[in-house]
């Protein structure tokens, strides 16, 4: 039922920031066991050593190849981030890459590998950002994206 | 190269920015298309005032008196007071106050019980007071993180959308409110580019104009409204390099009138 209630969240509200809807955006937080997260969370754990704390923020959907994702993001001038993303088949490969508010290509240049990706931006400038998360091979997989930062 | 390494090698340079290796520029049809995702597009109050700290160093104590819940019956008073509350646990861990957290936590508990999301935050309030009395701050934060997540998602369940609105407002406005008086006591033009939140004031203008009816044209949300509004035109006004001081102090006053607004909430009947 929980599962139900929360994907009926996901598709009512999964939405632009136009939207004229009242719901929230579309986060479910007990669908899965989590692969895709859990895998995406290892990637950025080791640096939790390093001061970085993780965001229980995170976004999990259905990746198709083709179809990359760009989510929008606000970040903080002086602050480090780690964003991450994977799933759980490794005959995919994911990329991850970060935008400034121009959508000109922001940050480290995105670490990719079989079914896991990351990018890293130190901020100079506060404001709007995107994530564009995409799949360069593969067909489709359930994927995360979660961030630490400090 | 392995993942792992590779990040470790980026971390070992600082993390070189490469302007995200040979990537093309976002099209204009990319950008249209954008998610907003709130759990991810809006910051924690913690990613906030982290940034807020290293370029202002402000005496958090000054704000760590959390407000007191007013007893009311009023479910969107209650929201509202539940984010601002939130984030007042933010504050407290700045300020490194686990004794005022803690009392922060109480009033969390109780204003979640009357919106029946208090399931799974009696036992992050101990580990709370726990993780507080070892002077865990970085673990504190993601404990009030996953806090914040945990009524989300009991909201949710609810289909209590219009509350998981007014909280994450509420939870916004105080942010805002704290900054701006921060920067409006002691401006800095590089510091107060922090306030430049265009695309956030227009999220939650946008969620609650998108009210039903009846919570809309509730005083307290038309306050909300309007004050929002006036907010988001200072920052319209500002470049994304810094804000005016004029602007800063507005906003401060705004947003301050805002947070005393949702504690004067109607008496219980």
């Amino acid at each position: 039922m929980k599962s139900a209630v929360c994907l009926l969240a996901l598709l009512l509200s999964a939405a632009p920031l136009a939207a004229s809807d009242s719901r929230p955006s579309p986060i479910n937080w007990t669908e899965r066991p989590d692969c895709s997260r859990s895998r995406a969370l290892e990637n950025i754990r080791p640096f939790r050593s390093e001061g970085y704390q993780l965001r229980d923020g995170y976004w999990t959907g259905l990746l198709k190849r083709g179809q990359p994702l760009i989510l929008d993001l606000h970040l903080f001038s002086g602050n480090d981030y780690w964003f991450s993303a994977a799933n759980c088949d490794e005959s995919t490969r994911l990329k991850v890459s970060l935008f400034d508010s121009k959508g000109q290509p922001a940050g480290s240049a995105p670490v990719e590998e079989a079914a896991r990706a990351t990018a890293a931006i130190s901020v100079a400038k506060s404001g709007r950002y995107f994530l564009r998360l995409e799949m360069t091979e593969g067909d489709k997989a359930e994927t995360s994206m979660v961030y630490s930062y400090k | 190269m392995s993942i792992r390494s590779a990040i470790v090698a980026a971390c070992l340079l600082a993390i070189p920015m490469a302007a995200g290796g040979n990537d093309p520029a976002l099209t204009p049809e990319e950008m249209q298309a954008t998610l907003f995702v709130e759990t991810i597009a809006i910051p924690s109050p913690g990613e906030f005032f982290l940034a807020l700290d290293k370029e202002c160093q402000p005496n958090w104590s000054k704000f760590a008196s959390p407000q007191v819940a007013t007893a009311t019956a009023d479910r969107e008073f209650i929201a509202i007071q539940l984010g601002v509350l939130m984030t007042d646990g933010y504050i407290a861990i700045q300020a490194r106050n686990a004794q005022t957290l803690r009392n922060t936590g109480i009033d969390l508990l109780m204003l979640a019980k009357k919106l029946n999301a208090n399931q799974n935050l009696v036992a992050r309030s101990q580990s709370i007071g726990d993780f507080g009395q070892k002077g865990e701050w970085n673990t504190l934060r993601e404990e009030l993180d996953a806090s914040q997540n945990d009524v989300r998602l009991a909201l949710i369940e609810q289909m209590d959308y219009n509350l998981v609105t007014l909280a994450a407002t509420g939870a916004w406005v105080r942010q805002m409110a704290v900054a701006s008086s921060v920067l409006a006591a002691d401006y800095k033009p590089a510091p107060s580019a922090l306030l430049v939140q265009p695309a956030l004031a227009g999220h939650f203008l946008a969620r609650l104009r998108s009210l039903p009816e009846r919570n809309r044209n509730s005083p307290v949300v038309q306050r909300f409204i309007a004050g929002i509004e006036s907010s988001l035109g200072q920052m319209e006004l500002a470049s994304a390099s810094f804000m005016p001081r004029p602007s800063v102090q507005r906003i401060a006053d705004t947003m301050n009138e805002l947070v005393t607004l949702a504690f004067a909430a109607p008496a219980k009947p």
